[in-house]
């Protein structure tokens, strides 16, 4: 027992210097600011002075404080105000204040777009869990570059912990994908001809309607690849050894085999993107967590000199 | 390295003072949360047990019902009380054209969010004792979509159902594709799906 917690303490605890949280704040603050953009852009292009739209099944906390229409213009004021604290969290000014403002926007805006029509969208759940721990962390006060002479504030392991609890998360979400795939539905998901896949690739692609020669107006790559069932079924196999090896990235030192998972993770999120409409695109940089940034800026000044910023 | 050994506290959000046993604990909580909303099954964000796409029942064909701008502009028709029928699209209820659609195509179909079926399907006998009569692995759908489409309808106009101009029925024209796996031949085929308000749900209206 004292063997693994060690472990763990060696593993949750090591690894990071406060140059590296720094960067990742920076990083990540940057991420999110572009990421809100397509999750919440349509609720900022209705009439803000419009009709209330009563919802048709709130989400849990907006039924729980007795939410149950849209403030258009409170919507608008959301949308400021969250793009305003992901700045200054970005910048590391007042950043837990600003570390909290975001999560408040974040499930407020959240709450207004899926209940509407009552869909649960996951994009932001890997988010705001890594904005927890930032939030707990001393991320606004970690320096994002060494200051000659003068040690730095943060110890390793106040530096480390936020950014592996953030690799553990990240990591396992794509094992418990495929777990929840084979307990809702078994192995038919992936091997009943194309399975789940083979039904996606024909719905994204047919419900943007079809042209006189009977071709799907949009996505008509994702019609035909659905028709190639051996193709389907190798999608199948990929996925699943992605969603079933991905944690094991938590255990690999050398960056080139991180590097070969994390493109494998990318490929995957820019297929969903392009051959199945998945809204998530831009969530695969978030895979850069896996790396620590300060030796990528330390990399990246070896070969482009004073170009990198200090 | 004395410095690594005596760590000294890290700030809270409180303003208090955290050790590394404090952060260890923590890390102990919240890992040990999100691993119960896992084997639970529990899909109520921020926490998850990432059941995305996970649904899939064993067939030769899929229904697609077609994202039609034509229909989805026009919007829902509708029929009040003063037997008065028109046309009640996106702009008027001011929802954006990414949430309508499901309303248009899924709700008024009966057809709800995926997070219903995906807390019932295959529920293991665990989860079943745990989550008692509020999760009844034969009924994938639990919601009574005509009455919350209707109900939703009407107050976003602000309309009591003693009012005459309140909506009493919605019909949604689309187009449904018929997919067949095998062959991928496409068959089209009009629909319209229709709800229709129950009077006696008028005693439930709260003002």
């Amino acid at each position: 027992m004292r063997g693994l917690s060690q472990r763990l303490g060696g593993f949750f605890y090591t690894g990071y210097s406060e140059e590296s949280l720094g960067l990742f704040r920076v990083y990540f603050g940057c991420l999110v600011f572009l990421y809100h953009i397509p999750q919440f852009a349509t609720l900022f292009a209705i009439d803000p002075f419009g009709a209330s739209f009563h919802y048709t099944d709130p989400i849990w906390y907006f039924e729980l404080l007795g939410i149950d229409r849209t403030i258009p213009w409170l919507s608008l004021l959301a949308g400021l105000l969250l793009f305003a604290s992901t700045l200054s969290m970005t910048l590391g000014k007042w950043t837990r204040t600003s570390i909290i403002v975001v999560l408040i926007c974040i499930f407020y805006l959240k709450g207004v777009r899926d209940s509407a029509a009552g869909d649960v969208h996951h994009r932001y759940v890997v988010l705001v869990q890594i904005l927890f721990f930032l939030l707990l962390s001393r991320c606004g006060e970690a320096a994002t570059g060494r200051i000659p002479g003068k040690s730095g504030g943060l110890l390793e392991w106040e530096a480390s912990w936020p950014i592996r609890a953030a690799q553990v998360y990240v990591a396992f979400f794509y094992l418990f994908a495929l777990v929840a795939k084979i307990r809702v539905s078994g192995w038919d998901w992936f091997f009943d001809g194309g399975g789940r896949l083979q039904e996606q690739l024909i719905v994204r692609s047919v419900r943007w309607g079809l042209s006189d020669e009977g071709e799907p107006l949009r996505n008509a790559l994702s019609f035909h690849l659905a028709g190639i069932q051996w193709l389907v079924f190798l999608m199948c196999l990929f996925v699943t050894a992605l969603e079933l090896l991905f944690p094991l990235i938590l255990f690999v030192k050398r960056n080139l085999i991180k590097l070969c998972f994390v493109a494998c993770a990318f490929l995957f999120h820019v297929a969903n993107y392009v051959l199945l409409d998945v809204n998530f695109l831009l969530y695969g940089l978030v895979l850069l967590v896996f790396f620590d940034l300060a030796q990528i800026r330390g990399w990246l000044r070896e070969r482009l000199g004073s170009r990198v910023p200090g | 390295m004395a410095k690594e050994v005596e760590a000294p506290a890290t700030l809270t959000p409180l303003g208090g003072s955290r050790s590394r046993s404090r952060v260890s604990k923590l890390l102990a909580v919240y890992f040990a949360v999100a691993l119960t909303a896992v084997m639970t099954r529990f899909d109520e964000f921020p926490w998850t047990w990432v059941p995305m796409y996970s649904t899939y029942t064993v067939g030769d064909h899929v229904t697609v019902p077609l994202r039609d701008k034509t229909d989805l502009s026009k919007g829902l028709l509708v029929a009040r009380r003063n037997e008065e029928v028109g046309w009640v699209d996106a702009k008027q209820l001011n929802v954006p054209s990414r949430n309508y659609w499901r309303i248009h195509l899924q709700r008024m179909n009966g057809k709800g969010a995926a997070k219903y079926a995906q807390a019932r399907m295959n529920l293991g006998a665990l989860n079943q004792r745990l989550w008692g009569g509020s999760r009844n692995p034969n009924v994938l759908e639990p919601v009574n979509w005509d009455r919350r489409v209707l109900t939703s309808l009407n107050r976003t106009f602000g309309l009591h159902p003693t009012d005459p101009m309140f909506i009493i029925g919605a019909k949604a024209p689309a187009t449904h594709a018929a997919v067949n796996k095998r062959t991928m031949k496409i068959e089209m085929e009009r629909v319209v799906p229709e709800v229709a308000w129950n009077e006696e749900w008028n005693d439930d209206w709260s003002d």
